[in-house]
């Protein structure tokens, strides 16, 4: 069984008096420990279907199953506490909660799903070293660079050790040169845990180090290419 | 768990410390005024209470039973000392003092009046009343119960032409029929603010009195001063169980013999008008309640949904990496409630201690009235009110502020708790 399943998901929403398909009939698998992309220029629905798979969206048709779950039937609790349990979030402008310290931002995650205090520290503080941040964890976000805080993002949700990872447009707001220490740190940390990570963006730089990509346009597949150079579909 | 969302709603609330502040200190000013307003109207109840019944009233009258159809003179009756003995003891009661009380005339060779002839006895007197402490002029009554004088009321004396000094006729029917009368030296004059008192009433011994009135031993009225003005309706309540066997034989109106009990009154029963008025300022006080927290729940709600609609991005990043929609409406609650508390913990501070301050030092209600006393429904009132702190009236705001806080709280709450989280974070709406 592939960790992700989509099939058949479309999409449809209301822009004022204008009908909006975002997704027409998507199906596509993602199996465990896969570094994967969705790529497609703005409007393609690659966020939508992100959102999908993270049930922050519900589909207007079809379905999506995550880890044997059909988090596209639940309800918003139910969602959340899956997301919570199974599924991690990395979004463009880091999002880090600015009265929150790095290391209370790191540990969040873990704080609401009941993990005891000694462990939250054993877990969070070695991440937060090994992502360059030891001596910045009593920082605010606002004390640290846009790079630094996508670190602690990064962190905040590894340390749950979730089994999915789902990043949307991560390296948007960084230069290329911390985008591209970033993105080999999720590399080596998809390598080290096992992690499974789904990007949705159109930087370069992360088509570059997936080892799939898979392509959207007009809320449809165009083409799904694996490292190998292999056509999926 | 609890410590971080207590630690989240804390930091949040601090994020803008001068909106925060100044909802804070908005709520702090209602609830300090409402403390404030309540241990006045406490102080300014008990000043009336006291201003009735202290000055000669008493918390307790007790009369013949018929003595209230019509207040002859012959309806008088024994105080037996066991009958005294048995009202002394009931619990709350600080003391007790027989009455005399007819009209009669008062004057001199030049003019007379109809006077109120009040006879007391003097040491049981002092601790039941304040007469002996509104002399005006001259002194009180002589101790011994024995002398021929007379205090009057500041306007009687005035009327009548008499001062300290001058002596003053007294005719009265007694109650046998016969006219009595004697010649009193006039030794003081009183000043209550009492109407009834200063323009009317003769106080004299209780013996000349019985005398003047051919009345023998007997009384028309026991006044009792309760050790607190709110225990006079339990202390009236007991002794009309202790008096509810004892009888005495009378003649009635109709000149027939007749057996009489006893009515027991206390002073909410003898003044109905002022209880009335005293309820009616208590509950009054919840028109302020509303009017303040109405204007306390508008800076609330505005604080909270500003706060909240603010942080539309980052609740929506919450709830994606896991925090159920429960939880963030909890989140938003514990804000609104921990800043509300904030700010009665600092309107207890200021409207406790200045309330402590007046009930100590008393509040100069000059602007509202041109002398130091004054006269309110007939009853004396000093222009200082002195307040009265009640753990419930500091309580009440702080209880009656929390539903409101909660109410406030409820509309940015559910809506944060509500929101699609994936809207949110894109920024749409």
């Amino acid at each position: 069984m592939s960790l992700i399943e989509v099939s058949g998901v479309e999409r449809t929403y209301r822009q004022g008096e204008v009908e909006v398909h975002a997704l027409r009939g998507v199906d596509v698998t993602v199996e465990g420990g896969e570094f994967s992309a969705l790529a497609g220029p703005s409007g393609s629905g690659k966020t939508t279907l992100l959102n999908m798979i993270g049930g922050l969206d519900s589909p207007t048709a079809g379905t999506v199953d995550v880890n044997g779950s059909r988090i596209s039937d639940m309800d918003r609790s139910k969602a959340a506490d899956y997301r919570l349990h199974h599924i991690g979030f990395i979004f463009q402008a880091y999002n880090l909660v600015p009265v929150l310290s790095a290391y209370e931002n790191a540990e969040f995650v873990m704080m609401l799903q009941g993990v005891p205090k000694a462990e939250r520290r054993e877990r969070v503080v070695p991440m937060l070293r090994e992502v360059g941040l030891e001596g910045m964890i009593d920082r605010k976000p606002s004390e640290l660079s846009g790079g630094q805080q996508q670190r602690v993002a990064i962190v905040r949700a590894l340390a749950s050790r979730p089994k999915l990872i789902l990043a949307d447009e991560p390296t948007a707001n960084l230069d290329s040169e911390t985008s591209a220490d970033l993105l080999d740190l999720m590399l080596e940390l998809n390598q080290e845990y096992g992690t499974t990570f789904l990007f949705s963006s159109h930087d370069e730089l992360v088509l570059e180090r997936a080892r799939r990509v898979v392509r959207l346009r007009s809320g449809q597949i165009e083409s799904d290419q694996r490292d190998s150079d292999e056509q999926v579909a | 768990m609890g410590t971080m969302i207590l630690k989240l709603a804390a930091r949040n609330l601090l994020r803008n410390t001068w909106r925060s502040g100044l909802t804070a200190g908005g709520i702090a000013v209602a609830v300090g005024l409402l403390i404030w307003t309540n241990a006045f109207v406490e102080g300014y109840m008990a000043q009336m209470i006291e201003g009735t019944t202290a000055v000669e009233l008493g918390q307790v009258q007790i009369h013949r039973g018929d003595y209230a159809d019509q207040q002859a003179i012959y309806k008088s009756f024994e105080p037996k000392p066991e009958m005294m003995e048995s009202i002394r003891s009931v619990e709350g009661l600080e003391a007790v003092a027989p009455r005399v009380e007819f009209f009669g005339l008062a004057g001199t060779e030049r003019k007379s009046q109809t006077t109120r002839i009040l006879g007391v006895e003097v040491g049981a007197e002092k601790d039941v009343s304040l007469l002996d402490d509104a002399i005006e002029k001259g002194r009180w009554l002589e101790p011994s119960d024995q002398g021929r004088e007379v205090v009057l009321g500041q306007s009687l004396a005035r009327q009548i032409g008499v001062d300290v000094g001058d002596e003053l006729v007294v005719i009265a029917q007694a109650q046998d029929g016969s006219l009595g009368n004697d010649l009193l030296d006039v030794v003081g004059i009183v000043k209550t603010q009492n109407n009834m008192i200063d323009r009317q009433t003769a106080i004299v011994p209780l013996k000349e009195a019985q005398f003047l009135g051919a009345l023998g031993g007997e009384v028309h009225e026991l006044a009792i001063r309760t050790k607190k003005p709110d225990q006079a309706e339990a202390v009236a309540n007991t002794v009309r169980q202790r008096l509810a066997d004892r009888r005495i034989e009378a003649i009635g109106d109709d000149g027939e013999p007749k057996k009489v009990g006893f009515t027991v009154q206390s002073w909410q029963d003898l003044v109905p008008e002022m209880n009335q008025m005293i309820q009616m300022s208590k509950s009054s006080i919840w028109i302020y309640y509303i009017i303040i927290y109405l204007i306390a729940a508008l800076g609330i709600l505005n604080t909270q949904r500003m706060s909240a609609l603010e942080r539309r991005r980052e609740f929506g990043v919450i709830q994606a990496i896991g925090m159920s929609p429960g939880r963030l409406f909890g989140v938003v609650m514990l804000e609104t409630v921990i800043l509300s508390l904030f700010g009665a913990l600092l309107g207890v501070l200021a409207g406790g201690g200045l309330s402590i301050y007046h009930a100590a030092y008393g509040f100069d209600m000059g602007i509202f009235a041109s002398h130091d006393t004054f006269s309110m429904l007939g009853v004396g009132m000093s222009a200082h009110v002195y307040f009265i702190v009640t753990l419930e009236g500091v309580l009440q705001p702080v209880l009656a502020l929390l539903p409101v806080a909660i109410l406030c709280g409820l509309w940015p709450a559910l809506s944060s708790a509500n929101l699609d989280p994936a809207s949110a974070i894109a920024g749409r709406q």
